[in-house]
């Protein structure tokens, strides 16, 4: 059994011979009576393991994860970044302990001080006292989930945010170098309670402002810290879960902040022909397991690449790079609500 | 359904309360290790010119001496567990200056209210903690106020429920009405009031309380229909309601003024 205490929620990934499961385990609030870090993994452990299940072994890590665990697990607990240093996938990690952009980790950090760069990426008018005491809250009581449509949109901003300043920091050189893949996978309570995958690639188009080609995967169970762990030291097993493909594909998306003239050939009659002016997110309907060979103009150049359908489509991406938001608010919000209105409205999760 | 417990108020029968003189004062202490005092014993002498003498401020024993700086008394006592605190250790009366769930305005901040601690819903604006720092108040407890308004004051302050304008947990605020004219001591750092136990005063509020309130063992509980839950988050942050149906991810509570409302469940904590 592999646990990530994430500081808001354990996650126990049990490993059986015929597969895996993972379990997820509420912690408490700050003013709780405050259990003992053992007390604390005792009870994930209980709760994780009800009675007649076993576990061959016990690993740990994350944020309340520390050296006193040594006595009660098998093998001694590990810092989480150190653990996601040893993967080579591109990764991003948004969650309530760290964010994570393939390689470069940063600890939680209070998002109420970001307020003023939260705000521009708000479809709506708001006061900061609004954003700071939601973040100050949500440092007080972290497990809260956003029950409101304006709590969902603060939150996602606050991603992108996170995920900005960590792209930025980059030692290649900067976001658009912060993946080197075509591929990303997005973990993390923002990604996997979003209310559609659109969101979720809106978020990352918006933090990671890719130029061509990205295709997003999603960890919905949050499987990637406790995956992460057991890698470390059980690697083919972890091989073994990564290899049931425990992520969701959400789309493909490909960038091109010049304008793109596109011949989409889904392999029935005549390919699609579709014009995207520079400025635009667009939606092509490719739909779960659909592919499209595509053919593309864009600044003089041509290109082609395979699509792969999922439910937030094939997403084209034209906006500038790097994407600058106007520093009046009325412009400001009039593009977040058209950009809002080109993905994010496309199909809802399945439940 | 698994859901944390929350403990706001905690007889302590081993607190300890610091009483320090003032940085740099050459006054002196008069007890030893082991003296047992009562909360108006002198025990220093200050050479401040302000004043001359320190108290006790609480029924104990003192367990540690630092010459000439501090001494520690072990004393029995009410903790009020809050969730952030600003400012340095402070000590005052007890002054209740608004309803729980009422908003602690300024005209509630009274001239006279030097050396108290007051004790409201919410602090809506800096402007009421400027006023009350200008007027010598010594700290505040309420439910909820501001984040930038706290960034921007020194005045030794408790928050019980979080930011914004939440009220003051009820319980807290019947238990510290009970309590009202006490010397108490507020540690924003640790987050928490201390009431020290009454000697000789009324006891009877205290005495039930503190039959409730012994610290818990267990952090999680099963949610049953009927518990009382504090709601965290959103429209209703700080509210209390009972538990109607549980659902695998979402729980039917009851408000106070009969609402019915569906809130996660991880954005409850069942009140004890």
């Amino acid at each position: 059994m592999s646990i990530d205490f994430g500081g808001v929620v354990a996650k126990a990934l049990l490993v059986e011979e015929d597969g895996f499961d993972l379990v997820e385990v509420p912690l408490g609030f700050k003013t709780h009576p405050r259990p003992t870090i053992p007390e604390a993994l005792r009870y994930v452990i209980s709760q994780a393991l009800p009675a007649g299940r076993q576990a061959e072994a016990v690993y740990a890590s994350g944020e309340i994860a520390s050296v006193e665990l040594k006595e009660i697990l098998t093998k001694p607990p590990l810092d989480p970044i150190e653990v996601l240093s040893k993967t080579e996938l591109p990764i991003i990690i948004v969650g309530a302990g760290m964010t994570y952009v393939n390689g470069q980790a940063r600890r939680r950090e209070n998002m109420a001080y970001k307020a003023e760069e939260i705000s521009r990426w708000l479809p709506f008018r708001i006061k900061f006292s609004e954003i700071q005491n939601y973040f100050a809250n949500k440092e007080i009581y972290p497990q809260l989930i956003p029950t409101t449509e304006r709590e969902i949109k603060l939150e996602q901003a606050a991603a992108r945010v996170r995920i900005q300043a960590l792209g930025t920091e980059s030692a290649s050189g900067g976001r658009h170098q912060a993946l080197d893949e075509d591929y990303v996978i997005a973990s993390g309570g923002v990604f996997s309670k979003a209310p559609s995958p659109s969101c979720v690639v809106s978020m990352l188009l918006d933090a990671l402002q890719p130029k061509s080609l990205l295709k997003i995967y999603l960890d919905q169970e949050q499987i990637v810290p406790a995956l992460s762990t057991l890698a470390v030291y059980e690697e083919e097993r972890a091989q073994e879960i990564f290899n049931q493909q425990p992520f969701a594909f959400l789309g493909t998306t490909f960038s091109a902040p010049e304008g793109v003239g596109l011949k989409i050939d889904l392999g029935l009659s005549e390919p699609q022909e579709l014009e995207v002016d520079s400025g635009e997110l667009a939606v092509f309907p490719l739909d779960i397991g659909q592919t499209a060979q595509v053919k593309f103009e864009t600044g003089g150049q041509n290109g082609e690449f395979e699509a792969e359908g999922g439910p937030a489509g094939l997403v084209i991406d034209t906006r500038e790079r790097p994407l600058e938001l106007s520093p009046t608010e009325g412009e400001r919000l009039r593009v977040l609500q058209e950009w809002e209105e080109g993905i994010c409205r496309y199909p809802l999760f399945k439940k | 359904m698994q859901v944390s417990v929350i403990q706001k108020i905690i007889f302590n029968e081993k607190a300890f309360v610091e009483r320090r003189l003032p940085e740099a004062d050459e006054g002196r202490f008069f007890v030893e290790k082991g003296s047992k005092v009562r909360p108006f014993d002198f025990v220093a002498e200050i050479k401040d010119t302000a004043r001359q003498w320190l108290t006790a401020g609480v029924g104990g024993e003192v367990v540690k001496i630092l010459p000439q700086k501090a001494i520690l008394i072990r004393t029995s006592a009410v903790v009020i567990r809050g969730v952030f605190g600003r400012g340095e250790d402070s000590e005052g009366e007890i002054k209740i200056a608004a309803e729980h769930d009422e908003p602690l305005c300024l005209e509630a901040v009274e001239a006279d209210g030097r050396d108290q601690i007051l004790v409201g819903g919410s602090v809506p604006t800096l402007e009421v903690f400027k006023k009350a720092e200008a007027v010598g108040v010594k700290g505040i407890v309420c439910g909820g106020a501001d984040f930038a308004s706290l960034q921007k004051t020194t005045l030794p302050t408790l928050i019980t429920e979080g930011f914004g304008r939440p009220p003051l947990n009820y319980r807290i605020f019947e238990f510290l009405k009970n309590v009202e004219g006490r010397h108490v001591f507020l540690s924003p750092e640790r987050e928490e009031l201390l009431v020290a136990r009454h000697i000789n005063g009324k006891e009877d509020q205290q005495e039930l309380i503190e039959a409730e309130s012994k610290e818990l063992s267990e952090a999680f509980v099963e949610l049953k229909e009927g518990m009382e839950v504090e709601i965290f988050g959103s429209n209703h942050f700080g509210q209390i309601g009972k538990v109607g149906k549980v659902g695998a991810d979402v729980v039917e509570v009851l408000l106070e003024k009969g609402d019915k409302i569906e809130v996660p469940g991880r954005n409850l904590g069942v009140v004890k």
